[in-house]
């Protein structure tokens, strides 16, 4: 069945089932990636994606259900599911769907229609260059090109009926360096709306140097040391942790950041944003997931809590306004609070100089096991890491086989310096995270 | 689910450009999840997946498509989409289907459909309450249920027709033990390759205290301190040591280019004399197993290390042409949405001779970990990591005062060899495995270990 029709007739059915409101949500995408390896086309997939999701209220409660198929029969499977599933939730807060706002366009640069060809002769060069690079690059392990459009759609019977293109190009490599028994691996990967912004030179250089550069790591001393913490591994840990910010969390516990909104928990130095309109990130967006419009907003200013991130709901339970942070992992999941780009505004000292200052400190470059290792709900984190050592002002030798452990929340509290090497790291989830490095007192480092 | 003179056409279209090997997976996947925490069923969700997915080899190379339009038309045309990538025009075609005929080794009691999302959510609910009322101090909690009844259907060009229907349902439990100032958790998530029968088989309330009791005592402990040390790892869910250190690398997906520390050592010594380590994808009703792999081979039994030699991989059909070697059931994907690759199902040590009681005893100081949290690997380096849920020091014997925070590191390729006692009390833990053909349920499984040394990363 046409989509519109489907909807239109989904209401139509709803309204006779006693629903009192109905929201569509609805993505379609096509997606391409080719792999190379040894210089042929090793996989090569082409997709196309749709999938649609109810949110109904039923007697005062919401329930949900999606599908991927547009029949006539669906339209009574999602009907009948949503209204037995929300006669099964419970809720503090009644129900509402939006009606719509003031909405701020969103310009984007979005180009992704490139001729496979390109695309494939793209990934083989980025492989080629990767080889030729340097004698210890032993082999190419993964070279990926990925591009893909998106539409995403909102109605309900509030009157909202939002529509937003995407479109995202991906480009990755990852690489193994070998020095007779040691075997290291580096990767670069960059994430754009608009391929033409896609240095393939620079990906290649980025991941063979971390490479080359890791290999003769060692462990070191167990202690506590002070830690540089690089841009992409201070992002990572950011996302790994943004769920603090969630004003659900909040409510629930899973946050110790309860009653600390105008209250200082972060050095000075430390302002976050969570920011939708950034350019070329994948991320933004001018609507959320429930049709609120998003806006630019300080999480963190000099060090003081300014607000936590709500959607309808928590909004709701706090008595505020949703910040437009309801967002859906996909068309299957219900909507939770997320951040859209949340990053940490970049401070004037230099990457290279920060090195020079430092008489003992450890850069960390890649943070492992964050899924695992880290607990958003404790703070708490101990986590495989790899990165350099440096005395005396310089890079002395590769580190390996580490872990660093802390708490996050006192980690922000320990923040000497924020430097000016700002970096969008990949999505995680659904939002996007970056920072420039941060400089951190002291982690307890165990080695050897 | 779909007509056999279709996917015969379809199999044909998608070989007309030079693929000697083309073959279509159709999935239609029934969903049903319910999350409650904070005192309230937060939300209820059902859904239907429906798609499918056609792969055309061409030697060592795979072109995969996939889409939700599973009309003849629909089919077709992605058959057309993926043929496209090949140059060629050598029109073979494809054989003859004929059904693969098996018996269910896994049979379903309480088919999810039949049983009213009310008695779902009460189970839930219960579950909710016995970790909530376990302590003052637990002052949160989350439990998630999720069932999913998956059919897939297989074809292929050398003539396969295989139907598979995998029932699954699953809790996951999270506890937050807080005293105000600081938050632990405890979590456990059983499974089981089952329907709504789960429930009789599994015993949910003692899963539910187990949580708040570990979160309760993590509240309490002291910080875990670094350094080198013996690490005894209990039984149960401490197999993702073996998962996280070693089976990532013994998939074929790394082996194939030789990218895994364990390419080419069949037949070598690669762990210690007490390790044997099987990959079962047989095992009755078990969280990883299935009738048949994603690529429609029956799954089997593969043991991957005798004694401490290698004597196999977990091996997919691409990879195995690479390889030269046949496939072993061990194809999976998540759903129509992946090309399918060599992944583990159900992988364990096998157990050895010692009683618990005698490792603990045998051990003068070191680290007891009784619940291991996820982790990760680089199957390049062989580079692991994982989180220990709940920990405790021994010393002189004798299991000490719990501690929080640590965190395991180190080498697959010496964690293997350092690994010198095997206990006699195998136990299975499930987990969703992540990697490039998305999330697969696997489980993991282990008797205690004992490995003798290890880098223990924690706070103090």
């Amino acid at each position: 069945m046409e989509l519109n029709k489907f909807i239109d007739e989904l209401f139509k059915r709803g309204k006779e089932e006693g629903f009192s409101d109905m929201e569509v949500y609805y993505i379609d995408s096509d997606s391409f990636e080719v792999n190379i390896y040894n210089q042929e086309v090793d996989k090569y997939n082409v997709n196309k994606n749709k999938g649609l999701s109810l949110r109904a209220i039923y007697e005062g409660r919401i329930g949900y259900a999606y599908t991927e198929k547009f029949d006539e029969e669906d339209i009574e499977f999602l009907i009948k599911n949503a209204k037995n599933n929300a006669l099964e939730t419970q809720t503090d807060v009644i129900p509402e769907f939006y009606s719509g706002g003031q909405y701020r366009e969103l310009e984007m640069d979005i180009n992704v229609d490139i001729d496979t060809k390109k695309k494939i002769e793209d990934a083989m060069y980025m492989e080629r260059r990767a080889k030729e690079y340097d004698s210890r690059i032993d082999s190419v392990n993964y070279c990926l090109i990925d591009t893909g459009k998106g539409r995403r759609k909102i109605v309900n019977t509030r009157g909202l009926n939002l529509e937003e293109e995407s479109g995202v190009s991906v480009a990755y490599i990852a690489v193994v360096a070998k020095d007779k028994d040691d075997v290291k691996s580096g990767s670069s990967f960059k994430v754009t709306s608009n391929y033409n912004n896609i240095d393939f030179e620079k990906l290649v250089k980025e991941a063979c140097d971390e490479a080359i550069n890791s290999l003769g790591a060692e462990s070191i001393p167990s202690g506590k040391y002070k830690v540089i913490l690089r841009r992409d591994a201070a992002a990572t840990l950011l996302a790994t942790f943004s769920s603090i910010f969630s004003g659900d969390a909040v409510q629930k516990g899973f946050s110790l950041l309860k009653g600390k909104i105008g209250k200082k928990i972060a050095s000075d130095k430390i302002t976050i944003l969570d920011d939708p309109f950034l350019k070329d990130a994948p991320s933004s967006c001018f609507f959320d997931d429930e049709g609120v419009e998003t806006y630019t907003k300080e999480v963190i200013k000099d060090g003081v809590l300014k607000t936590y991130l709500y959607d309808i709901k928590s909004a709701k339970k706090d008595g505020v306004k949703s910040t437009g942070n309801g967002f859906k992992a996909s068309y299957k999941s219900p909507v939770v609070v997320s951040p859209t780009n949340m990053y940490i505004v970049k401070g004037t000292l230099d990457y290279e100089e920060a090195i020079k200052r430092q008489e003992r400190a450890i850069i960390i470059t890649s943070l492992q096991g964050l899924h695992s290792g880290a607990n958003p709900v404790s703070g708490d984190f101990s986590l495989a890491a790899e990165g350099y050592l440096v005395e005396n002002g310089s890079i002395t030798k590769p580190v390996e086989q580490i872990t660093i452990a802390g708490n996050f929340y006192k980690l922000l509290e320990d923040v000497e310096e924020v430097l000016s090497d700002f970096e969008l790291a990949l999505p995680s989830g659904m939002g996007s995270y970056g920072s420039p490095s941060i400089i951190i007192k002291e982690l307890n480092v165990s080695g050897k | 689910m779909v007509d056999k003179s279709i996917l015969q056409e379809v199999l044909n279209e998608a070989l007309k450009t030079g693929g000697d090997f083309a073959e279509i997976y159709i999935e239609q996947n029934d969903l049903n999840t319910a999350y409650m925490s904070d005192g309230r069923v937060e939300s209820v969700l059902s859904g239907k997946d429906y798609g499918a997915g056609v792969r055309i080899l061409s030697g060592f190379n795979c072109v995969y498509a996939y889409t939700n339009d599973l009309s003849r038309e629909g089919l077709l045309k992605i058959a057309r989409d993926a043929s496209y990538a090949l140059a060629d025009v050598k029109n073979k075609e494809s054989r003859e289907l004929i059904k693969l005929d098996y018996t269910n080794s896994h049979p379903i009691v309480i088919v999810p459909s039949t049983v009213d999302i009310s008695k779902k959510v009460s189970k839930v609910k219960e579950a909710y309450s016995v970790a909530k009322n376990y302590s003052n101090e637990i002052v949160q909690v989350s439990v998630r249920y999720i069932d999913n009844d998956k059919k897939v259907l297989i074809a292929n060009s050398e003539g396969l027709l295989a139907e598979d229907r995998r029932i699954r349902t699953r809790m996951a439990i999270e506890a937050v033990a807080s005293d105000g100032n600081e938050n632990q958790t405890g979590f456990f998530g059983p499974g089981r390759l089952m329907g709504f029968e789960f429930f009789q088989n599994v015993d949910i309330e003692w899963y539910a205290k187990e949580a708040a009791r570990m979160a309760v005592t993590m509240l309490h402990a002291d910080l875990c301190p670094s350094g080198v040390m013996p690490v005894v790892i209990d039984n149960g869910f401490g197999g993702v040591i073996f998962h996280e250190a070693c089976g990532h690398s013994l998939e074929a997906t790394s082996v194939a280019k030789g990218h895994s520390v364990f390419s080419g050592k069949l037949g070598q010594k690669i762990a210690s004399d007490v390790v044997t380590a099987i990959d079962d994808g047989t095992i009755p009703n078990a969280w990883g197993s299935s009738n048949i792999d994603d690529e429609g081979h029956p799954t089997q039994r593969n043991v991957l290390i005798e004694n401490g030699i290698l004597k196999g991989y977990m091996i997919d059909m691409l990879n195995g042409r690479r390889m030269n070697m046949k496939a072993t059931g061990n194809s999976r994907r998540e759903s129509y949405k992946y090309a399918p690759t060599s992944r583990m199902t159900n992988t364990f040590i096998a157990p050895g001779d010692k009683t618990p009681e005698e490792i603990i005893k045998s051990t003068e100081y070191g680290l007891y970990a009784k619940y291991m949290g996820g982790g990760s690997v680089n199957p390049v380096t062989g580079d692991f990591n994982f989180a220990v849920n709940e920990a405790y020091l021994i010393k002189d014997g004798k299991i000490d005062r719990p501690v929080r925070g640590a965190t395991l590191i180190g080498k697959g390729s010496q964690v293997l060899l350092d690994i010198d006692m095997v206990g006699n009390n195998l136990e299975l833990g499930q987990g969703m495995c992540g990697s490039i053909s998305g999330s697969v349920p696997a489980n993991v499984g282990q008797p205690m270990i004992r490995v003798k040394k290890m880098t223990v990363g924690g706070r103090k």
